[in-house]
């Protein structure tokens, strides 16, 4: 659980609220084995990935919605996972930060080679997808490659977690 | 009567105290006249069981303490109080401690040394001389000690027209059985001075029964033995369990025993009169007798001195001030600021969680007013009801099951009682720190706006 | 009342406890920072409940610190080398009658005795007495109501040689009371005025009667039926013959019908050890008459008695408002917890384990203790140095009326900080184990 558990991404972001943007995406360095300085390395690496280097120190009450998500991000990568699952992401957010998540969490899988498996309601999210899944009530009914190309990883289930 | 009912009418004589039993009932009414937002406030507080049951034994826990010390206070103010009939005066020693006075001054100072026509008696009076001495004359310890006052035995308890008559503080109060017993014992031991009483609770710890014969082997009359002491009697437990009393008559005849076979008088013989207690009708009468002794002639080796019990009681209990005001002041300060603390903290978290609920109520035309008194219900149902209810514990636990609490350090005072007075403390002590500490957040609650509370849920 | 004159084991308790907190906060892996700022956004229920604990603590250290005050009086009151003699069977000085005719020999028969530059033994001989002394109704305290006072008067036979006994000394400026203890009256009464020397704190006591601070040489005051001057005060501090009152034994013993004897005998030997010998050695060797011998700390430990359960009260006091502060810090613990329930949910996804959570959550508590306790501590202390009065007896009613001081010391700051982590840990415990039990994921829904 502990190893997957660091490549969730919230659609309420989830963040804890007294700790500022750095101090939230360290939360799971804190558990590893590194220095003070190989965290610092990793935390600032995973903010300017996802373009939140200058707001390190603010809270989540300081930042908007589209923010907070980055964070989450953030903290989903600090680890450098190989999978992210990402839960209605999208969900909270406006139009305009929605694409901006989307536009990060697809640079994330193409720039980085991440996989990401992304669980949503929202079809414009799902457009930004390899490969989509349909499942009604638990069942899978169909499946599109929305690129005209097949996902590199296949996925026959989605998890319930 | 008993001893509730003797209680329960007393209170009519102190406007104070009708007050507080007023209030008690007041509240009581109250809380049945208003039931329907004391249902409210019972449900509330049931939502979270956990909180108010913490929140109830903490309240109930300092009362219990508070109590306690207060009820201590109450009987040692009590008794250096001034009464202002039936005084009881002492005379002892003017200078001196221990009180050691000659046997002749006995007679005179038992008539209030009356000399001449305009002078008054005492009503009744009493005769103190300490015998003390161990069963063992090999090993004394705590356990095989025993304190004898020797006095006359009809000063102990007697029967006037069918009423007990005593100048012992208390005796009254036993069972009737018990005093019938006690009056029998008593006629015994004046027909035969060999014969004593002893408490049950010193015949526990020296091993002895009603029935048996000792020897005492004194310690403060030197070289004096009692044989053939016969235990006709015992007192029942409780106030008087750890005393023994002795007809004074065979103390004095040993006194002269000793002058016999030794050919010069004890040492103590002139030291052998403790202390008179005197019974008078009123002040005046009390002012009358103090003068009488203090002018008389009879008294100058030593010299002696009249004083009121309370009088005695408030000199003794000098030397405890600072104690007694450290527990006062500081100590029932802090108990009942504590009280507030731990109200405030469960009332602030309790209107923090239900903002939204209040700000419903205000949507459904419940008045800022209403809130506030809702939530100052809530404090006042926690304090007021743990309050009273552990008071009355307390009432009727340490003082009809128990009997009493004996503090150690204050021997000679009878075991402390709860007072009947603690139900309006309990009651007091729970509305005043409740509604302080319940103030600040039920004014906040009172406050809530509704637009922000709905605009952040939405 | 070990627990005060050990304090090894005190420090040890502390040490055990500071050094428990530093393992726990270096294993936890939440950070802290994480819990004091939550503290500080509920600042106002940390406060309250920070303030129980202040206020439990400031209490304790009041009452301990009047328990310790008595304590160190008997002690300091003590020399370790002297041997205190009282007759056989006598529980109290007040009851003990040393006859005239063993004098000599008590100070000559046993060993250790240490003697003076002429040869003298260092040996104190002393009446005993306590008097009833009527408070002037002009002085402040009859109007409150105290109209009498228990004086403890000491008649000695040579004051230079009791003092040295005793370790006591003159302030300058008084004069040990002549061979004859009397001298003419200063204010020109026909009768002569006796001789006094005065402890510092009856001093002052009867300076009050005359709207002084302090009595002092040459002031008179009444006692009995004469009259009596001040010829010197005893540097006597933070012992009990601060309310001692020392004068000539045959005046003193005749004015109150003791005018034969003594009540006790003060031998002065080297050391503890020393003074053990020699008080074994009297109890059962000394045949001329029977008499009863201890070392003066281990008659000065009996005085104690009154002090002990005074201590018994205070701390059942103390231990029901502990709980009663526990209850409520429980409150706030609970109430924290359920608010961060997501907290707790986002930190166990994240891969912290339950112990480490409970770990945290228990920290918090303990935080708010130490803030609260130390801030109780400071206050109390401010009670440090107030004079006191009290009683030092045998328990069972009764005893020396002592003056002293309220002392907090290390001891003091140790029990009571030890005493706060005590009801810390038990009012952290069950939240915090509440808060490792939670399922993640179901508060995250």
């Amino acid at each position: 659980m502990a190893d997957e558990a660091r490549r969730l991404v919230f659609q309420f972001y989830h963040l804890l609220p007294v700790l500022t943007a750095y101090e939230n995406v360290e939360l799971p360095l804190l558990l590893l084995p590194l220095s003070a300085d190989e965290r610092r390395r990793q935390v600032t690496t995973a903010l300017d990935l996802v373009g939140l280097s200058d707001r390190m120190w603010h809270r989540p009450g300081q930042l908007s919605g589209g923010q907070q998500q980055r964070v989450g991000i953030a903290r989903a990568i600090v680890t450098d996972p190989t999978l992210i699952v990402a839960d209605e992401p999208t969900g909270d957010l406006d139009a305009k930060s929605a694409e901006e998540i989307m536009a990060l969490l697809t640079e994330l899988q193409k720039g980085l080679g991440k996989t990401i498996l992304m669980v949503t309601h929202d079809p414009r999210a799902a457009r930004w997808a390899q490969r989509i899944l349909h499942l009604e009530k638990g069942r899978l009914v169909e499946e599109d490659a929305a690129d005209g190309q097949v996902a590199n990883n296949l996925v026959t289930e989605a998890p319930k977690s | 009567m008993t001893p509730l009912e003797r209680t329960l009418l007393s209170l009519a004589d102190d406007p104070l105290r009708l007050a507080g039993a007023s209030a008690v009932l007041i509240a009581l009414t109250a809380m049945v006249y208003y039931h329907k937002p004391l249902v409210f406030i019972l449900k509330s507080l049931a939502r979270n069981k956990v909180r108010t049951v913490l929140t109830a034994l903490a309240t109930g826990l300092f009362v219990f303490v508070v109590t306690l010390v207060w009820s201590v206070l109450w009987f040692l103010d009590l008794a250096t109080q001034e009464k202002k009939k039936d005084l009881k005066a002492i005379v002892t020693d003017r200078w001196q401690i221990p009180s050691q006075m000659p046997f002749e001054y006995a007679g005179p100072l038992s008539e209030g040394a009356y000399s001449k026509p305009g002078d008054i008696r005492p009503t009744d009076s009493m005769t103190w001389q300490f015998f003390g001495g161990t069963l063992e004359k090999e090993k004394p310890t705590r356990e095989n000690l025993v304190f004898f006052f020797c006095m006359e035995p009809s000063k102990v308890m007697r029967r006037e027209n069918g009423k007990v008559v005593s100048m012992m503080e208390g005796i009254d109060q036993l069972e009737p059985a018990d005093l019938d017993r006690l009056e029998k014992g008593l006629k015994m031991m004046e027909e035969d001075p060999r014969r004593v009483i002893i408490g049950a609770d010193r015949l526990k710890a020296l091993n002895k029964r009603v029935g048996e014969t000792i020897s005492v082997y004194s310690f403060n009359y030197q070289d004096i033995t009692l044989d053939d002491v016969e235990i006709i009697g015992a007192f029942p437990p409780g106030q008087y369990g750890q005393n023994a009393v002795m007809n004074r008559e065979r103390l004095n005849k040993a006194l002269e025993a000793y002058k016999i076979q030794y050919g010069k008088p004890h040492p103590m013989a002139e030291k052998t009169l403790n202390l008179v207690w005197l019974k008078v009708p009123d002040t005046e009468a009390y002012n009358k007798i103090a003068g009488q002794i203090e002018k008389s002639p009879r008294f100058t080796a030593p010299y002696v001195k009249c004083e009121t019990i309370s009088s005695g009681v408030g000199a003794f209990l000098d030397a405890y001030s600072d104690l007694l005001w450290i527990v006062r002041y500081p100590g029932v300060i802090a108990m009942v600021a504590c009280m507030s603390l731990v109200i405030s903290v469960a009332i602030s978290i309790s209107v923090r969680e239900r903002r939204t609920e209040m700000a419903v109520l205000k949507v459904l035309g419940y008045g800022p007013n209403h809130i506030l008194g809702l939530v100052l219900g809530e404090a006042l149902l926690l304090g007021c009801g743990s309050g009273l209810f552990t008071a009355t514990f307390a009432y009727v636990v340490v003082t009809h099951l128990m009997g009493g609490i004996p503090l150690p350090f204050f021997a000679w005072f009878p075991p402390f009682k709860v007072p009947i007075d603690a139900l309006w403390w309990g009651l007091g002590l729970g509305a005043g720190t409740a509604l302080a500490g319940s103030f600040v957040p039920a004014w906040s609650a009172r406050s809530v706006k509704v637009s922000e509370v709905f605009a952040k849920i939405s | 009342m070990q627990t005060f004159a050990v304090s090894p084991r005190l420090l040890g308790m502390v040490g055990f406890f500071a050094l428990l907190l530093v393992a726990l906060a270096f294993l936890g892996r939440v950070p802290l920072k994480y819990n004091l700022r939550n503290l500080v956004v509920r600042w106002r229920v940390t406060v309250l409940t920070a303030l129980v604990f202040a206020v439990v603590a400031a209490l304790l250290t009041v009452m301990m610190a009047f328990v310790n005050g008595m304590y160190r009086l008997t002690q300091g009151s003590a020399q370790p080398g002297n041997v205190i003699v009282l007759s056989d069977g006598a529980t109290d000085e007040l009851f003990s009658n040393l006859a005239y005719g063993d004098t000599s020999d008590l100070e000559r028969d046993p060993p250790n005795v240490l003697r003076d530059e002429e040869g003298r033994p260092l040996a104190s001989w002393e009446l005993y007495i306590v008097v009833n002394q009527p408070i002037p109704e002009s002085s402040p305290l009859h109007r409150k109501g105290h109209h009498r006072r228990f004086l403890q008067l000491r008649g000695i036979k040579d004051p230079v040689l009791s003092a040295r006994v005793h370790g006591l000394q003159l302030h300058p400026g008084g004069s040990w009371f002549s061979r004859a203890g009397v001298r003419d009256d200063p204010d020109g009464g026909k009768d002569q005025v006796i001789e006094v020397l005065l402890g510092e704190g009856i001093a002052r006591a009867m300076g009050t009667d005359v709207g002084k601070p302090s009595l002092a040489v040459g002031d008179t005051f009444e006692l009995g039926p004469r009259r009596w001057v001040v010829s010197g005060i005893l540097t006597s501090a933070g012992t009990t013959f601060d309310s001692e009152i020392w004068a000539e034994r045959q005046l003193a013993g005749e004015k109150f019908g003791k005018e034969l004897g003594y009540t006790t005998l003060v031998l002065r030997t080297a050391d503890a050890e020393k003074a053990k010998e020699t008080a074994t050695w009297l109890t059962t060797n000394f045949k001329k008459s029977a008499v009863m011998a201890q070392t003066e700390t281990e008659y000065y430990e009996k005085l104690n008695e009154t002090n002990k359960q005074f201590l018994v009260v205070f701390v059942i006091v103390a231990v029901f408002m502990a709980v009663g502060g526990v209850f409520g810090v429980m409150n706030t613990m609970f109430a924290a917890i359920s608010q961060r329930i997501k907290d707790i949910g986002v930190l166990r996804i994240l891969g912290f384990a339950r112990w480490q959570l409970l770990l945290s959550f228990f920290l918090e508590t303990l935080l708010i203790a130490l803030i609260g306790g130390l801030i109780g501590l400071a206050v109390g202390s401010l009670a440090n140095g107030w004079s006191m009065t009290s009683i030092a007896g045998s328990g069972m009613g009764g005893g020396k009326s002592v003056v002293f001081k309220l002392t907090v010391d290390l001891n003091i700051w140790l029990g009571v900080l030890t005493f706060i982590l005590g009801m810390g840990i038990v009012g952290g415990l069950l939240p915090a184990l509440s808060a490792m039990r939670l399922k993640a994921l179901e508060s995250l829904r």
